[in-house]
């Protein structure tokens, strides 16, 4: 299961990587494996104030649906408007191409209960 | 007071993770059984239970996953209901699906970042246990490419459907034992046209009991979590969830 170091994650699946006041967000390669061949992407509304762990938007696959949520407080900013007509890069690009939505964190970005890719790694492992 | 709680004798002794498991004597109403289960998974969410194998039938109802679509209903849904199904909205993923006695569900109420099931991914881990079971009943069933659930040559035996939240999955899988199958055809099952199911008993020459399935169901889920089985009756469940308050 990949897990690239260069960014923050949640125990519910989601990645966000963080670049100065902007935090790009999506799921693990965990999240779209367990989801499988995702057909619908419902993206949030540019705009929205959220807080940490709000539910920002649902996923579809063909069999399964899954509630993501924002990793940190912020406003998102923009969307992966790439998605409503190619859903299934979720599942080819997960880290890349498969970026859900971008947040415009609250400054400074409160980070304290995310995990790092050994921490999210190792959460995975323990089974 | 926390009930007390049964650990399978052959499982006694063995230093490894329990999970819950609730068989349901009588078929569940699903308008009733649906937030029943959105509870219990926020309660696994938020760690006040630990995971939840449940086993059950429904009283008889089309369910409509979120893929769901008009055109999937062949008869409408108020001629269905003079039939004595209920119609129902629901929140899992995939189309619509017919349950009723007679149909085996298995509802994994699992944390899957930590649940063997879901290591290769939970749509393979149920598909394999409904593959197995068949098999041994001397069913030959098989994965199709592009086409979730498990099939045979007649049809589909059983399919697949859950949602995810909060690294909890709730819904999941449903085997046709031995229901009436003719409301399946009041649909297009999980939006597929022209794809017909079929049943252990329409497979078989002696038809096992739902007993008989449910067992040797529970004996392959039990090797792919390499976890021990605690028996807990429907009451004490409900017991459970009640003496801790879910957030949310």
């Amino acid at each position: 299961m990949k897990v690239p170091a260069d960014r923050l994650y949640t125990k519910t699946h989601e990645w966000i990587r963080i670049e100065g006041d902007k935090g790009m967000v999506g799921i693990t390669d965990f999240a779209q494996d367990n989801l499988t061949d995702v057909t619908f992407v419902e993206l949030p509304e540019v705009g929205r104030r959220v807080q940490a762990r709000d539910q920002v938007c649902v996923i579809e696959s063909v069999k399964a649906a899954a509630d993501i949520y924002s990793p940190v407080a912020g406003t998102i900013s923009a969307v992966n408007t790439e998605l409503e007509s190619h859903p299934e890069l979720i599942n080819s690009d997960p880290y890349g191409k498969g970026w859900i939505f971008e947040l415009a964190l609250e400054q400074p970005a409160a980070t304290e209960g995310l995990l790092s890719a050994e921490e999210y790694g190792a959460l995975l492992t323990e089974k | 007071m926390a009930p007390s709680l049964q650990k399978s004798e052959h499982a006694a002794a063995v230093d490894r993770p329990v999970y819950l498991q609730v068989i349901y004597p009588e078929p569940q109403p699903y308008r009733r059984f649906l937030p029943f289960m959105e509870r219990l998974a926020a309660a696994r969410a938020a760690d006040q239970v630990t995971d939840t194998i449940l086993l059950l039938e429904h009283e008889p109802v089309i369910t409509c996953g979120l893929k769901t679509r008009a055109e999937d209903f062949l008869l409408d849904p108020e001629e269905i209901r003079n039939r004595g199904i209920a119609v129902e909205r629901t929140s899992r993923g995939g189309g619509p699906t017919y349950h009723g006695p007679g149909q085996l569900i298995l509802y994994p109420i699992v944390r899957l970042s930590t649940s063997p099931l879901a290591r290769d991914g939970l749509l393979a881990a149920l598909e394999e246990i409904a593959r197995r079971t068949a098999a041994d009943f001397g069913i030959r069933a098989f994965r199709r490419p592009g086409m979730p659930g498990i099939w045979t040559e007649r049809g589909k035996l059983a399919a697949v459907g859950y949602r995810i939240r909060r690294d909890v999955s709730f819904h999941g899988l449903s085997f046709n034992v031995d229901c009436d199958l003719k409301p399946f055809s009041y649909i297009n099952p999980c939006g597929l046209a022209g794809e017909k199911v079929t049943s252990v008993a329409a497979e078989s020459a002696a038809p096992p009991s739902l007993e008989e399935v449910q067992h040797c169901m529970l004996a392959h889920l039990d090797s792919m979590l390499g976890r021990v089985p605690q028996s807990a009756t429907p009451a004490q469940l409900e017991e459970i969830l009640g003496r801790r308050p879910v957030n949310g």
